[in-house]
């Protein structure tokens, strides 16, 4: 089970790695409105939807710092956000909520809006560059909206990755109990004949 | 059931025969058969490979298998030999138009010391469009060098890593570069801002009440600063407008480069007078002349005058 979730993280690293590139790759994605997607972003959402908190928190911190470093300057704001919103996603999933696309959904709106917004904040209000409500509704906002779009399908690619390794151990308890429960029915079988003898 | 059978098959050849019929008038008919171009449209890739083949089978048929097996290795060998060459003449080739377009720069100003740089990534966080070129430290890059093509000046280098850097493009509000009319000798500040940067527009502030500038103008680097060498070009002049709230005149300038789109780019490592603030003439006293800075953009800071 160890070597497992080893490669499922290995898998995380490298998903968040190849996504990283490609929303960087000059003229590959399309724009929306001037706007092109944090794709790292859905990735850390995404991912927190499936692990335990200690490891939401973990790929939230690497995700932020991952963003951070692409953009330069300060690194570890993004990593603040992104280690709240997964921490407190996954937290939830494995307390009261179940997983589904819908919630990763939800979560994903509120990172991606917290993350661009707070890129806002340092890189332009307190740059004191002018026109901020122009700059926000005409750049940010769309960002905000086509990093949120991609999300179903960085959450594909992530439920790709961990359920190919979470397979194997479902299949073991299913054997098991299927195994279990042939054993009572034989048992019971056997009691059943039993009786009809002694009747 | 045999008797429905047999009438259903007359009917399906009669009607075939029929269309067939009428396809043949109809074709005769036409002087330009297009059923025939629209036929060989498709089919001639795969006739031309089929004789192609059937030509290299003619060939091979009066030799012995062995002969056929050790020309076929001879030419694998040969075929993977011309492969990487093919593949290393492209990356040369590539190098060589690139080299060749800056070629020209060094010649020009043999005083430069240039590295040629790639654009590998572009952030999307960036909104005046700033990219990360492939050249770093190791290549003799620093901070603040600036970053040009051979249609102009594109930006500077805003954060030097080992193996890469980042450049901030004139498009954004940080850059204010001490420029100059080529044709009427007004002097301003070139930047950017949110309102022209999407249409890859900088826009010429701080210019005089009484400027002449007139549109299809060439704006020019002034050098006075240090940061960036004089006379390179920056753009045209598209357009003078007045500021909003201020109505203070600015002209809006469109780069001969695409800043939103450039590939290859080529960082001025070194250049005479770099790092030296020169003296402006009396006539440009009024104007920025120590402009040439990257600080936050404050337009009450931005005046600087050396006098």
């Amino acid at each position: 089970m160890g070597n497992r979730r080893g490669y499922r993280y290995a898998l995380y690293v490298l998903e968040i790695f190849v996504l990283y590139l490609i929303e960087g790759t000059p003229h590959l994605l399309p724009e929306f409105y001037l706007a092109k997607p944090l794709l790292v972003v859905p990735v850390a959402v995404c991912i927190a939807a499936f692990e335990s908190p200690q490891c939401a928190i973990g790929f939230g911190i690497f995700c932020g710092i991952v963003i951070d470093i692409g953009t330069g300057g300060a690194v570890g704001l993004t990593s603040v956000i992104l280690v709240l919103v997964c921490c407190l996603e996954s937290y939830l999933n494995s307390k009261y909520l179940k997983e589904n696309i819908y919630m990763v959904l939800i979560y994903s709106a509120v990172a991606s809006a917290a993350v661009v917004s707070l890129k806002f904040f340092v890189f332009y209000i307190m740059r004191r560059y002018p026109d901020a409500l122009n700059g926000y509704v005409t750049h940010y906002l769309p960002r905000i909206v086509y990093t949120w779009a991609v999300t179903p399908f960085v959450y594909l690619l992530t439920v790709l990755v961990s359920k190919t390794f979470i397979k194997d151990k479902k299949k073991i308890k299913v054997k098991s109990r299927k195994r279990s429960v042939q054993s009572q029915r034989s048992s019971a079988s056997r009691r059943r004949a039993k009786m009809q003898d002694v009747l | 059931m045999k008797k429905s059978s047999h009438i259903n098959l007359t009917k399906v050849l009669g009607t075939t025969v029929v269309v067939l019929l009428v396809v043949a008038l109809f074709t005769a008919a036409m002087g330009d058969n297009i059923f025939a171009s629209a036929y060989n449209w498709v089919l001639s890739p795969f006739q031309q490979t089929a004789s192609e083949l059937t030509a290299e089978v003619d060939d091979s048929l009066g030799k012995s298998r062995e002969e056929l097996m050790e020309e076929n290795e001879q030419l694998r060998s040969e075929i993977n030999e011309l492969i990487s060459q093919v593949v290393d003449y492209d990356d040369i080739k590539k190098e060589n138009e690139v080299l060749r377009k800056y070629y020209g720069i060094k010649e020009d100003n043999p005083g430069y010391d240039i590295s040629v740089a790639t654009v590998i990534r572009r952030d999307p966080n960036d909104d005046f469009y700033g990219f990360t070129i492939d050249k770093g430290s190791r290549d003799d890059v620093s901070l603040n060098d600036p970053v040009i093509t051979d249609n102009g000046l594109v930006g500077w280098i805003s954060e030097v890593n080992v193996t890469t850097s980042r450049v901030t493009t004139l498009l954004s509000p940080e850059a204010k570069v001490g420029a100059i009319d080529k044709k009427t000798q007004d002097s301003g500040i070139a930047t950017g801002n949110i309102a022209h940067s999407d249409d890859g527009l900088l826009v010429l502030s701080v210019i005089s009440a009484d400027n002449t500038i007139k549109e299809g103008d060439i704006i020019l680097t002034t050098g006075v600063g240090g940061v960036y060498p004089a006379n390179l070009v920056i753009g045209r002049v598209t357009d003078m407008k007045f500021d909003r709230y201020d109505t203070t005149p600015y002209a809006v300038i469109k780069p001969y480069e695409d800043l939103k789109s450039v590939d290859d780019v080529v960082v001025i490592t070194s250049f005479e007078g770099q790092g030296v603030v020169q003296e402006a003439s009396d006539t440009d006293s009024d104007t920025s002349t120590d402009t040439d800075e990257k600080t936050d953009t404050d337009k009450t800071q931005a005046t600087d005058t050396d006098k």
